[in-house]
């Protein structure tokens, strides 16, 4: 660990026989020597490289021994190389205190005994050693505490890995890689020393991962890391597994032979392996509450003489939380019904208010009631069964051969007519479903032959740099004319006035009369 | 870059005047700092109960269906607490989104 070979020592002196005695103690004693003749040229070399140990005569030709010491303090990036002073001169108390509170580590003064020298070197390299494994130690540390709060801190896995493998780069000095089984399979991101970070696909070796935290160090092309890994000889690879069950998680780094890095590569990947359990976990929970709320919306479209019709419904982004926007679509005898809405809240909460609201409008319609009564109903329903939830709600009844319709609003956004190239909003304003308001009477109007009504919600038009006024404009623009298809008619609208990924979910609804 | 950066900005300043309790909201409000709002409008509902509470959103740059959610609750609530609660000054966006969802007539007390 201390090989005295690799310690480099700087001997400042005017003298050339001077320097050439200590240079020969010390050489002998197993350091590594190097020369300078006065102030500046000790300086100067300073700043070419480090040093382990500053030898420093006090009096120099070109400036006193005792400045350069306190430049060398002064200055942060030798400010922790140790400065012994040694003195030809007689000197008393007074001097050596002026000397070590300039910031020496001790005074020597001549004539100087060769043991004695070689000890003082000794001693003070070894309480300097002892402080910078400790700094090292704690800086360490600190770097482990800023790449877990990171790491934890990432939205999906691409930025997780990334940032992890950026994180063991700072710590260790090496380049580094970090790979896991993700929803997209398993993915290595590959951070070099120069800070490039690169995320792809990786094949995982076939040998079985143990359980828990392994180290073990081999040649490179056995992981088969990508192409970008600078060094093709020996790595450290790292491994966290916390069940058998569960996928494991690779750090790669150059070899770490220090027993504090080791120590440090173990604590880093565990840490990365918790950060990747619970990212695991949240891409699940999301799947789970997609497929929930997909599974509360209408399997089927159902088929109406002489209507054609066309549905989507995107979810929020994986990053955002579950929405609660939902449609229905169903035939009443003779009427189709078809309404939107979006329930208050983004949770999987929020799906099943929807769940239970939707249910709850097909119950009242089947009991024959018109849409302003089923809107009054579900309201009383919310009020006294579901208090504090809020909902909008947009249901209109369309009589698919007259093209008559029948529409109640709660609080959502208006449907929009499109017939003959023209655009209207259809606004009946009545308060949003949760505070049992008073609502005024249906809105009756006609869907003419060939005219199309569209539904939607604030999803494809909300943005906070615009109004909703202009949101809706712009929807109207690029409303008309309708496709002929209207998937593609869905489709284009989604892809005009959306961009992926969604922070909300979006739910729209395309209906044409024949 | 990270989640905390996409909170949206918000305070408020309340006086308590000896007619009234007047709240300043500033800011926007979303889901995010959606507990932070109902936190505000409750402590003071409960600080001065029965005192009308009277919340200025001129200030008020944005506001989505969980801020509105919280303006209906602290209405709710300041009834239960035998006071009143309005919204005033409302402008722009923000008023156009409480038309929309019809509740700008029952959150500035005209119904």
């Amino acid at each position: 660990m201390s090989n005295p070979a690799e310690t480099t020592i700087l001997v400042v002196d005017d003298r050339a026989p001077k320097r050439y005695l200590l240079k020969n103690w010390l050489t002998r004693a197993g350091f590594a020597v190097t020369e300078a003749v006065d102030g500046q040229d000790a300086l100067d070399k300073l700043q070419q490289r480090p040093f382990d140990m500053v030898v420093l005569d006090v009096k120099l030709p070109d400036m006193s021994g005792l400045d350069v010491c306190r430049r060398i303090k002064a200055d942060p990036a030798t400010t922790s190389t140790p400065v012994v002073h040694v003195s030809a001169h007689a000197v008393d108390a007074a001097d050596r205190t002026l000397g070590l509170v300039g910031g020496a580590d001790a005074y020597l003064v001549e004539p100087i005994d060769p043991h004695e020298l070689v000890a003082t070197v000794q001693a003070v390299l070894r309480y300097y050693r002892a402080r910078r494994k400790a700094e090292q130690l704690a800086d360490g540390l600190a770097g482990l505490a800023a790449t877990t709060l990171a790491v934890t801190m990432a939205r999906d896995f691409p930025e997780l890995l990334s940032r992890a493998a950026a994180g063991a780069v700072r710590l260790f000095g090496t380049a580094a890689a970090v790979a896991t089984e993700t929803d997209a399979g398993w993915t290595l991101a590959l951070a070099t020393v120069s800070g490039d970070v690169t995320v792809a696909g990786w094949e995982p070796p076939g040998e079985d991962v143990p359980v828990g935290s392994h180290r073990l160090t081999g040649d490179a092309t056995r992981w088969q890391l990508p192409a970008g890994w600078p060094d093709p000889g020996e790595v450290t690879v790292t491994t966290a597994r916390f069940r058998a069950a569960r996928p494991s998680l690779y750090l790669f780094t150059g070899v770490c032979a220090d027993e504090d890095q080791t120590q440090l590569l173990t604590q880093l990947t565990q840490a990365l392996g918790a950060a990747a359990e619970a990212q695991r976990a949240q891409d699940q929970d999301h799947r789970i509450a997609v497929t929930l709320q997909r599974s509360l919306l209408p399997r089927r479209l159902p088929a109406v003489p002489g209507i054609s019709l066309a549905v989507r419904y995107e979810p929020a982004s994986p990053q955002a939380e579950i929405g609660g926007d939902f449609y229905e679509l169903s035939t009443l005898g003779d009427e189709l019904l078809i309404a939107i809405g979006d329930v208050v809240g983004h949770s999987l909460h929020a799906a099943t208010v929807m769940a239970e609201i939707r249910h709850a409008l097909r119950a009242y319609a089947v009991e024959g009631h018109y849409p302003g009564r089923i809107v009054a109903l579900i309201d009383e329903l919310m009020v006294r069964l579901l208090p504090g939830e809020m909902a909008t709600l947009c249901l209109l009844f369309l009589d698919p051969r007259t093209g008559r319709a029948r529409l109640a609003n709660a609080g959502h956004l208006p449907p929009l007519l499109i017939a003959d190239g023209r655009v209207t909003e259809v606004w009946h304003r009545a308060p949003l479903l949760g505070i049992n308001h008073a609502r005024p009477d249906d809105l009756e109007f006609v869907l003419p032959e060939g005219g199309t009504l569209l539904l939607y919600t604030d999803g494809l038009i909300e943005r906070r740099d615009i109004t909703i006024r202009d949101g809706i404009a712009d929807l109207s623009r690029l409303a008309a004319p309708v496709d002929a298809d209207l998937d593609r008619y869905c489709d284009r609208l989604l892809r005009q006035l959306t961009n992926p990924p969604h922070a909300d979910d979006v739910a729209v609804v395309a209906v044409r009369r024949l | 870059m990270d989640r905390a950066s996409n909170t949206p900005q918000a305070t408020h300043e309340v006086e308590v005047l000896p007619d009234r309790v007047r709240m300043v909201l500033v800011g926007e409000f979303d889901l995010a700092n959606e507990q932070a709002l109902t936190n505000w409008l409750v402590d003071a509902i409960e600080a001065s109960p029965g005192r009308p509470l009277e919340v200025d959103m001129h200030d008020v740059g944005f506001i989505d269906s969980s801020g509105i959610r919280v303006l209906l609750h602290a209405h709710a609530t300041a009834q239960r607490h035998g006071g009143s609660f309005r919204i005033t000054r409302a402008s722009g966006t923000v008023r156009e989104v409480l038309e929309i969802v019809a509740v700008y007539r029952h959150l500035t007390g005209g119904a």
